[in-house]
């Protein structure tokens, strides 16, 4: 626990510090132009950390976040000349305005993958730039909108007040923002970027949660737009196009993904930078600087053989064309931007992981700081309800088909799994064994025929409402979060511990909750064996125990019926015995199984029914030793050996 | 009246679907949006235009010269970026962002080279006369045009459809691992797919400024903004799909342009896109992807 404190006091004390730090500026500095810049690094503070959740957290290429600075910056702007409300209303209009939006534009991209989805945003923002443009009569277009700052109940502000109000902003964002992210919503967000297809499957909404984590980054880009049209008090369309939204998106690849303060960092470089590089000398020492520390860092990448040749001199090139340039090009306000892109440019592809992915390393390994420590696990019996083992058909499949246009990868299959059952799923490559279990958890809809659940059918066509009845599956070929801990894996698919309401999560009012999910990830955790590996990130994990840990995250759901594709893909011989452990003990839990599997020893230990399928058809059902001995069958595996056989 | 914007419409669209081709052959091909295609567009311009002013050419022998520019443009960008972030299986963001970052390279460039104002063909290296066939004007410039864009969109069909070359681009489409163990030299074909893609930029490039006769180190960025547009309407990686796209964005905005909002025209062909986008995510003519366990 003393680790725990440690933490606490050197994370929030830093964060206590740089506020201070910063809301003290304006008692000693009187410079209304180092004021403005301060100014405009809070605005540009909130508005990377609202492009950080969609791009870091979502993991979305988000192209039309300068837009809703624009949008922001209208609304507010327009609420005040044309409608006559005051600043209070603007900041509220704005980003309650980009919210709505920013989750209409999430609706018609849900669909579209990775790029498609990029240049779905890419439109949106030449719509909303054009839009602003061409609407002379409301936005007066190329001529640009002059607003007024007016008074806050009746107090005018001066420079210090607005950059303490817009630092106060900041600091209220930073705050809601750091709940939320660490709450199950943060999560949610990144189980998302990881596999959307999980994310359904263990119950968690992708479409709900994308939407709301586009809503939100935007509504952000809005306030921040609000502040941004008082700050400057003139808008024009051109603030916001493309070019600044590269400047965004590079702020944020540099200052790392997924930190606050790397969003922060990311707006002081943007905000500062183009600043120095307008001054000749400040330029050159800047640049001196930067040289230094890309030589330095690719040094010791190259000797330690850390970092490929090209990642580590393309810096270095970079740095050193600049210092070049700056002592030959006689004005750097022409080359200004071409510098600017190449200086963040080289820093993005020598430092992948941004600056603060960087120092979060380096200040961890030097202030020995520990990760928080864990609860004691949950009782089992806590977490997994004991369902009772009666033997009444749970899942019926009645004349079950799917077609792939002319293949019948399921064609007419009609099986019942009782309760309390491991029920064996077997066939050649190709039966339609995988393609049976994707149409019972509603990744694909059924051709014909009813999945009935309870004698009840089943929801079709979508693994989000399947999980909601009590079925949980894993993959064949696995779908872990795996950017996420082991236990936050786990954790994202926990059912019925999470309830506490958004507003108090934001306020970080969900400790309590989120101990006890904690404690209940670790029980599961440790059926499978993985209690020790809670924190390791389940990329980094062991084949095996990647498998192990799909499992975990799949009895989270609570599940009345698992199933298992192909668990034992691919494990190596202890491990595979390790498994027919694990599912014992699923099993004796009451938990009822269908098992896909190839290893027949697997398979006979393990189940009590077995059906075999063969080209989309069943061809036998029954305890495994009588399958096992069922002419079609060996047919059906080993054709050639039987007609050998026969013939000798 | 109608016949006449059909004119222009067409003129538009051809060298749109032209520009888009390019686009959507990178995306098709290497997987990666390559965002400096509007710069390469660009260069397309002031490459035709300078060896028709400075070195007095004929007008072809200044688009061929776009097509050289722009191409080996495109080609070391692949060479120098897109290859290392291949290597390092870099996610899709990347690859966008390096390339936006050498549109803001190239443009910085132009604009220090160049200047700000406007460039122009001297009046006299256009092609002149025009023909009438009832009311409508056509003026010879516009039917080069047509004839150019389609005649380079048939020669693209025809490699891809008839060659074995492309049916080693589709191969690489479908898997590149695949067509890499099949013996296909994948490198060397997406430098090829670069090249070639950049050139159609170009040339698309030359041929606008042409008809508009106004060269600007700006004129990427919306040129941009319509190909990506093209390429959402015709379904991302589709070549036909680009080519019914640019023409349909031509007309949409010769036409909004002509009878809806002569000053929003460009807001109407943009908010048509957000509406397609809303019934068909996918595109007009793009398969919706299956989502895969």
């Amino acid at each position: 626990m003393k680790g725990n404190w440690k933490r606490f006091f050197l994370v929030r004390g830093a964060e206590v510090a740089g506020l201070a730090l910063l809301a003290a500026v304006p008692l000693a500095v009187t410079n209304p132009f180092a004021l403005g810049l301060l100014t405009l690094l809070a605005i540009y503070g909130i508005l990377l950390i609202g492009l950080d959740v969609t791009v870091g957290y979502l993991g979305q290429v988000n192209l039309g976040h300068a837009a809703f600075l624009g949008i922001g910056a209208y609304t507010a702007g327009l609420t005040v000349t044309t409608l006559g409300g005051g600043m209070p209303i603007a900041l509220v209009l704005a980003p309650a305005l980009c919210f709505i939006l920013g989750g209409l534009l999430a609706l018609p991209a849900l669909r579209l993958e990775g790029p498609q989805f990029a240049l779905a945003t890419l439109s949106f923002s030449a719509l909303a730039t054009t839009i602003i443009n061409e609407w002379e009569s409301l936005t007066q277009g190329a001529q640009g909108l002059q607003v007024p700052r007016p008074p806050i109940f009746g107090v005018a502000l001066d420079a210090p007040d607005f950059y303490w109000l817009c630092l106060a902003l900041l600091a209220l964002v930073w705050m809601t923002m750091r709940n939320l992210l660490a709450s199950r919503w943060g999560r949610a967000f990144e189980a998302l970027r990881d596999s959307p297809i999980a994310t359904d499957a263990m119950g968690v909404g992708t479409y709900r949660h994308k939407v709301i984590a586009f809503a939100l980054g935007s509504s952000l880009g809005g306030l921040a737009g609000g502040l941004y049209a008082f700050n400057f008090q003139y808008l024009q369309p051109q603030s916001f196009t493309y070019e600044l939204m590269v400047i965004l998106l590079l702020g944020v690849v540099l200052g790392g993904r997924k930190s606050l303060w790397g969003a922060f960092v990311g707006a002081a470089f943007i905000v500062l930078l183009p600043n120095l590089l307008s001054n000749r000398l400040l330029f050159q020492i800047f640049s001196a600087i930067g040289l230094t520390a890309a030589v330095f860092a690719a040094g010791r990448g190259l000797a330690k053989k850390t970092t490929q040749p090209f990642q580590a001199l393309a810096p270095v090139v970079a740095m050193g064309l600049l210092v070049g340039g700056s002592l030959l090009v006689a004005n750097t306000e022409d080359w200004r931007k071409a510098i600017f892109a190449l200086m963040l440019f080289s820093v993005v592809v020598g430092l992948p992981e941004g600056i603060m992915g960087f120092a979060a390393q380096l200040l961890t390994r030097l202030f020995r700081i520990a990760p928080p420590s864990l609860p004691a696990p949950a009782s089992l019996e806590s977490v997994l309800p004991a369902w009772p083992a009666t033997g009444e058909p749970l899942l019926e499949l009645k004349h079950l088909k799917r077609h792939f246009g002319g293949v019948h990868a399921v064609d007419g299959i009609s099986l019942t799994v009782r309760a309390g059952h491991v029920h064996g799923l077997i066939g050649p490559n190709g039966s339609g064994k995988s393609t049976a279990v994707n149409v019972i958890s509603g990744l694909y809809a059924p051709s014909g025929g009813e999945v009935l659940l309870h004698g009840k059918a089943l929801p079709e066509g979508s693994l989000f409402k399947v999980a909601g009845h009590g079925v949980a599956r894993t993959f064949q070929n696995l779908q872990l979060f795996g950017e996420l801990s082991a236990i936050d894996n786990v954790m994202v698919a926990l059912k019925d511990v999470f309830r506490v309401p958004l507003p108090l999560i934001l306020l970080g009012l969900a400790d309590a909750e989120e101990q006890r999910a904690r404690a209940a990830a670790l029980a599961l955790l440790d059926l499978v064996g993985l209690r020790d590996k809670a924190r390791a990130r389940a990329k980094d994990l062991t084949y095996g125990a990647q498998r192990f840990l799909e499992i975990a995250r799949a009895l989270a759901r609570k599940p009345e019926l698992l199933i298992l594709d192909e668990p034992a893909a691919g494990l190596a011989h202890p491990d595979a015995a390790e498994l027919v452990k694990i599912i014992r003990r699923v099993h004796d839990l009451g938990v009822t199984i269908i098992l896909i599997e190839h290893h027949m020893d697997v398979v006979s230990e393990l189940c009590d029914v077995v059906t075999v399928l063969d080209g989309g058809k069943i061809i036998a059902e029954g305890p495994p030793d009588t399958v096992k001995r069922n002419p079609k069958v060996i047919e059906a595996y080993l054709g050639a050996v039987v007609e050998e056989e026969k013939a000798a | 009246m109608l016949e006449q914007q059909l004119v222009n419409a067409l003129t538009l669209g051809s060298v749109y679907a032209l520009f888009a081709l390019g686009f959507t052959l990178v995306f098709g091909v290497l997987a990666v949006i390559n965002l400096s295609h509007g710069a390469v567009f660009m260069v397309g311009s002031y490459a035709a235009a300078l060896v028709v002013t400075r070195f007095e050419a004929p007008l072809w022998v200044g688009l061929l010269a776009a097509m050289a520019i722009s191409g080996l443009i495109g080609l070391a960008i692949d060479v120098v970026i897109l290859k290392r972030l291949r290597a390092r299986k870099a996610p899709h963001l990347i690859p966008m962002i390096a390339t936006i970052g050498v549109t803001i390279v190239i443009t910085s460039a132009a604009q220090g080279l160049f200047g700000v104002e406007v460039q122009r063909f001297p009046e006299e290296m256009l092609p002149a006369g025009d023909f009438t066939v009832g009311d409508v004007h056509v003026r010879a410039l516009e039917l080069g045009i047509i004839a150019v864009s389609f005649l380079l969109m048939a020669v693209l069909f025809f490699a891809l459809r008839r060659t074995q070359l492309g049916r080693a681009l589709r191969a690489i489409a479908e898997s590149p691992k695949a067509a890499s163990l099949l013996g296909i030299n994948v490198e060397g074909l997406f430098h090829l797919t670069s090249f070639t893609a950049a050139a159609l930029g170009g040339v698309a490039g030359a041929l606008i400024s042409l008809n508009f006769n106004a060269i600007t180190p700006f004129m990427g960025q919306p040129m941009l903004h319509k190909g990506i547009a093209v390429i959402i309407l015709g379904g991302m990686g589709d070549i036909r799909g680009a080519l019914i796209g640019g023409l349909f964005l031509g007309f949409a905005e010769v036409m909004s342009k002509a009878y809806i909002s002569s000053q929003m025209g460009d807001a109407v062909a943009f908010g048509l896109l957000f509406l397609v986008l809303l019934v068909r995510p996918s595109g007009l003519f793009g398969r919706v992807l299956e989502r895969k366990a």
